[in-house]
């Protein structure tokens, strides 16, 4: 009678513990691992406007966040705060590294420096920008010594800038979707379970010291 | 809780750093070798609520569980919750490194408060108050977390009462959530193995 209560106290007790690691496990395979606790900002260039996007890593813009732009030596350039979509856009200042800081809220905050070196093409300052130079020649084109003489006005700085323009266009849904797949980054499965790994090895550890303790005595 | 590297000022990291260490030697101490595993069980658990994130609510936030921790470990939740702190900014990234003693304060303190204010009436035989206390158990933990938040970023220049306002608000859902989920822990664990709430009130020294 006795041993027929013990083996069901124990039958029970496994029961739990498998419940409890199939819950884990069932976890781990469908929840949304989107989580709110790490922000991350990214910085793309169109023109000489720095496009600003801050997220929390399951995707969420960062919306209506304080973004403020500090330079190497760490005096504050500019602030503002982000939009619906968690973007902040402005002009750079100058051509140093810029340090972006968002502040989140809720003791939420993420960084990103951009280097002086990306700025290079950048044009700084409220210098005249030139699209409308662009659909010109288009009414020329029956005139082959049109084009020539208008491809003669356009001086190369010109043609540098508006190509700039292009590919920075162009290029801008690649750089968003970088930009997406950086915040998504963060942690797996492996990590979930070699997190629950380390807590047991610990646990081991402490059993061993213990063990060790309790067998001297 | 987990607030980032370089929000918080010197000072009030380290008094969350202080506060940790000796906490954590009261709960290393009054630790007894047979909730070893108990102690780790819920370490694991604590990791990976916080990665379970509730999507109702302004904004996203997820469980922190420090109510059912705190019923049933106690002081030794000190160690329990800044360990699975440390693997979650070093493995996950959240919440700085430097930041540890203070976001484990801020978890772990309201849950001590539960653990007193709760520990007695939830052994009770009588279901409604059982219940009842579980689940405020589960709901004030959150609440003062969300209280603690806002105390530690007061020094950062936020205004007190706003951060409060909206981290109180932000967590409602998970008040609500984790006072239910305490409630139920409590009913299951009374169930089959009522030794578990026990063991929080009166050590159980030797064998």
């Amino acid at each position: 009678m006795h041993r027929l209560h013990l083996c069901k106290k124990y039958t029970r007790i496994s029961k739990v513990i498998a419940f409890f690691l199939l819950t884990v496990l069932y976890l781990s395979m469908t929840a949304p691992w989107s989580l709110a606790h790490k922000v991350l900002l990214t910085a793309y260039f169109e023109g000489d406007t720095i496009f600003v996007e801050g997220g929390f890593s399951d995707g969420t813009p960062c919306k209506n966040a304080k973004v403020e732009v500090f330079d190497p030596s760490g005096k504050k350039l500019l602030e503002g705060k982000t939009n619906e979509d968690g973007e902040f856009i402005f002009k750079p200042p100058q051509k140093t590294d810029l340090k972006l800081v968002l502040n989140a809220g809720m003791g939420h905050r993420g960084e990103y420096t951009v280097p002086a070196g990306e700025l290079q093409g950048v044009v700084v300052g409220n210098q005249a920008t030139t699209t409308e130079a662009m659909p010109a020649p288009t009414a020329e084109t029956q005139k082959p010594q049109g084009i020539s003489e208008a491809a003669a006005q356009i001086d190369p700085k010109e043609i540098e800038s508006i190509v700039d323009r292009v590919i920075q266009k162009r290029l801008r849904p690649l750089a968003q979707l970088v930009a997406k797949s950086q915040r998504k980054t963060g942690f797996s499965p492996t990590e979930i379970f070699g997190g629950i790994g380390y807590i047991l090895g610990l646990m081991g550890i402490a059993m061993y010291f213990r063990y060790r303790k309790g067998s001297k005595s | 809780m987990h607030i980032s590297e370089g929000v918080l000022s010197a000072p009030v990291l380290l008094t969350g750093a202080a506060i940790t260490v000796v906490g954590c030697a009261v709960g290393l101490k009054k630790m007894d070798y047979d909730r070893i595993p108990q102690v780790a069980l819920m370490s694991s658990t604590f990791f990976v609520a916080s990665l379970i994130h509730v999507p109702i609510g302004p904004s996203s936030v997820h469980l922190l569980l420090n109510g059912v921790i705190g019923l049933l470990l106690g002081w030794a939740a000190f160690p329990a919750i800044l360990v699975a702190l440390t693997l979650q900014s070093i493995l996950f990234q959240f919440g700085g490194i430097t930041a540890l003693g203070v976001n484990t304060v801020n978890v772990v303190v309201p849950a001590l408060v539960c653990f007193y204010m709760f520990n007695y009436a939830i052994r009770r035989e009588n279901t409604f108050i059982s219940l009842g206390s579980a689940f405020a158990c589960g709901f004030l933990a959150v609440f003062l977390t969300s209280i603690m938040v806002g105390i530690s970023l007061v020094f950062t220049g936020e205004a007190f009462l706003e951060v409060s306002k909206l981290v109180v608000i932000a967590h409602f859902p998970v008040m609500i959530i984790e006072g239910i989920m305490t409630a139920f822990c409590v009913v299951f664990l009374k169930k089959v193995k009522p030794e578990i709430l026990g063991v929080a009130h009166a050590p159980i020294t030797s064998l």
